[in-house]
């Protein structure tokens, strides 16, 4: 079964998240990243492993736009699907984080509800298997 | 000099996305409005002065983001507005609970940090949020800073404010939320 990539500076909102995945009853293993610096790490260790990339948007050390774009962009990867998990919740933040990954498939704005995260989640890892 | 931004719009927008934020988070509301004041911006080396330590009696955590303009402002560091954050420590700990973790992780002083970096992320992404509602311009926000009862640098903020909003909340029986903020101006949306 595929990894999750879970990618947030704040610790406790990765445990979260993937507390939330763990009682939603995804058995998927998951992997943490504080910036997408460490996210491009993990990612390039892991690739073949990773279901999803559920991703925040304002964090440290490198624009998070560059980094879903740098996703997209790279054969290997393109093809992971990506969901943005922020508190930049506006149709210009939204329109421009899909054209930056055309492979954006959810998005949950912050503060969310576990079923908004699993609703946005499920269907991915259901494809992924 | 540069046009602040309409204070009761903050104001009025900050407090509608505390109270909110708290009541889906933590299901608390407060029954006492907040208290509102207009102070000077003490500035020193081009830093925004903030004193936590005056705030509550007792230890403070602070978090702040900055606004910007646009992503390109951002990254030369031109900042438009400033958002600061100060929890009072015993209160902190109470805010686990909205991240799932247990009480006893409040005896580690970098989770707790953690946890007022990530409230204070969300409130000023959502006071963004809300602004952008209003028929504002949509800003671009830094990532939070984090400290324990001082920023000895201070705070970024636009050179050309000189004043900022203090708000004072009061959960639990107790005030124990401040909230700085000033803002420059924000372009309409289409003007």
């Amino acid at each position: 079964m595929k990894k999750i990539l879970v990618v947030d500076d704040s610790s406790v909102q990765r445990k979260k998240i993937i507390q939330i995945i763990r009682k939603a009853g995804f058995q998927n293993e998951t992997m943490e990243a504080g910036d997408g610096l460490e996210a491009i790490g993990a990612l390039g260790d892991n690739f073949q492993d990773i279901a999803a990339v559920l991703c925040d948007w304002n964090m440290p050390n490198m624009n998070v736009l560059e980094f879903v774009e740098g996703v997209a962009q790279v054969p290997a990867v393109a093809s992971i699907p990506v969901v943005m998990v922020t508190t930049e919740g506006t149709a210009d933040k939204i329109a421009q984080a899909k054209a930056a990954n055309p492979n954006l498939q959810g998005y949950v704005v912050k503060p969310f509800t576990p079923e908004q995260l699993r609703e946005a989640i499920e269907p991915i890892l259901q494809r992924a298997g | 000099m540069a046009k602040s931004f309409d204070t009761q719009v903050l104001n009025t927008t900050i407090m509608g996305v505390v109270q909110d934020t708290f009541k889906k988070m933590l299901h608390i509301e407060s029954a006492v409005d907040p208290v509102v004041f207009e102070k000077d911006i003490i500035e020193y080396d081009g830093f925004m002065r903030v004193f936590p330590m005056e705030k509550f009696n007792g230890p403070v955590f602070i978090s702040y983001v900055n606004f910007y303009l646009t992503q390109k402002e951002l990254e030369k560091n031109n900042t438009d507005g400033t958002f600061v954050f100060f929890v009072k420590e015993d209160v902190a700990e109470k805010l686990l609970k909205a991240f799932g973790r247990p009480l006893k992780e409040a005896e580690d002083e970098e989770v707790l940090m953690d946890i007022v970096g990530e409230f204070c992320n969300i409130l000023a992404g959502n006071v963004k949020n809300e602004l952008v509602g209003l028929g504002y311009a949509d800003i671009s926000m830094s990532a939070p800073h984090k400290s324990k009862n001082s920023v000895p640098d201070g705070v970024p903020f636009d050179y050309e404010l000189f004043t900022k909003q203090e708000l004072s909340f009061t959960f639990w029986n107790q005030k124990c939320i401040v909230v700085e903020a000033c803002m420059g101006n924000i372009p309409q949306k289409g003007k």
